[in-house]
């Protein structure tokens, strides 16, 4: 693309007039389109999945920018509809499975033909991230792989920061317990 | 910093070709992602999905706050309307009530007045029947007087 990216408020201030409201949504695209995508891929592991969820996502941000009355960030008001929608999607797929359990279901992605080419500790680790429980790896993904300050995460999540510094804490401590038992696997 | 070429001129080391920008690739998606990927132009085809999915029409949600402003806005035009109409409306005469009317509140009338024409029936009788007596008396009393 090439293009310079549009700052959140150039994107909001061209979205409310009706001439350049899709060049505004372009703009949005350009600055979070692969940002959502990779938020919701941690989550649901899948990328068919990932690709639904963060259509899905894509979609509800275009009906619903107008209502946004910038009383947060704007990436965290998206980030927080990714968030809850690709959780609503896993326990719809799986049945209300929560995220605790999905860890075996979610695993089976981890593989070339599911879009993954990591190497032997990146699978390590991935395995070691599932078995975190649902907010821990929330948690962990954000902070570790997407760098989210935890007061936008706070936003995002509606949880204290104090809160999330803890559930980081314990999921760094878990992994590392993890890394230390899961058993190399070949990809 | 030795590129590829020079590289391999001064040290007979080879590398695979584009191997240097793979394995930045690979290192930064192992950074950024955890080792997962997408597919080939995954994001360009999204791009259009979405563009299409979204340019003909106006988002739902927006055309439903315009229809429940119109709708409150009629609703409006209307309460108004009726208050207006309310408070000036002409105030009702009495030539203006109808025969139905006058019929109704006369057999409500009929049926409170009950007693008290009981009552004035009663009265008129017994002065009726005073008057008679009377009457008979003084006839009698004249019939003794041309006895």
């Amino acid at each position: 693309m090439g293009e310079i990216l549009k700052t959140d408020e150039e994107i909001l201030r061209a979205f409310k007039q009706p001439d350049t409201q899709i060049k505004a949504y372009e703009w949005l695209l350009d600055g979070y389109q692969k940002r959502i995508y990779w938020h919701v891929r941690r989550i649901v592991i899948s990328h068919d999945d990932a690709d639904d969820v963060s259509q899905n996502t894509l979609i509800k941000i275009w009906e619903h920018l107008h209502e946004f009355k910038g009383e947060s960030k704007l990436y965290t008001w998206i980030f927080r509809i990714a968030t809850n929608e690709a959780i609503a999607f896993l326990n719809k797929k799986k049945n209300h499975l929560s995220l605790d359990d999905a860890a075996e279901s979610l695993g089976k992605y981890l593989t070339p033909e599911g879009y993954f080419n990591g190497d032997e500790a990146a699978l390590k680790l991935q395995q070691a991230i599932l078995q975190l429980p649902e907010k821990q790896r929330l948690v962990f993904n954000m902070k570790y792989f997407e760098n989210i300050k935890y007061e936008d995460m706070s936003e995002i999540l509606n949880t204290s920061v104090g809160a999330l510094k803890a559930s980081y804490h314990h999921a760094t401590q878990k992994i590392e317990q993890q890394l230390k038992n899961i058993k190399p696997l070949s990809i | 910093m030795l590129d590829n070429e020079n590289n391999t001129i001064h040290n007979n080391f080879d590398v695979p070709e584009n191997y240097f920008q793979e394995i930045k690739f690979r290192t930064l998606n192992k950074i950024t992602n955890g080792g997962m990927t997408v597919p080939d132009h995954y994001f360009d085809l999204q791009r259009e999905a979405l563009k299409s999915k979204i340019s003909p029409v106006q988002p739902k949600s927006r055309r439903l706050a315009l229809s429940i402003r119109w709708v409150g806005l009629a609703a409006s035009l209307l309460f108004i309307s009726g208050m207006l109409w309310y408070m000036l409306k002409p105030q009702t005469s009495a030539t203006a009530i109808s025969n139905d009317e006058i019929v109704q509140y006369l057999m409500q009338q009929e049926l409170h007045d009950v007693n008290e024409m009981q009552l004035v029936t009663t009265v008129s009788l017994s002065k009726q029947t005073n008057e008679e007596e009377f009457l008979h008396e003084v006839d009698e009393e004249l019939l003794i007087n041309e006895l």
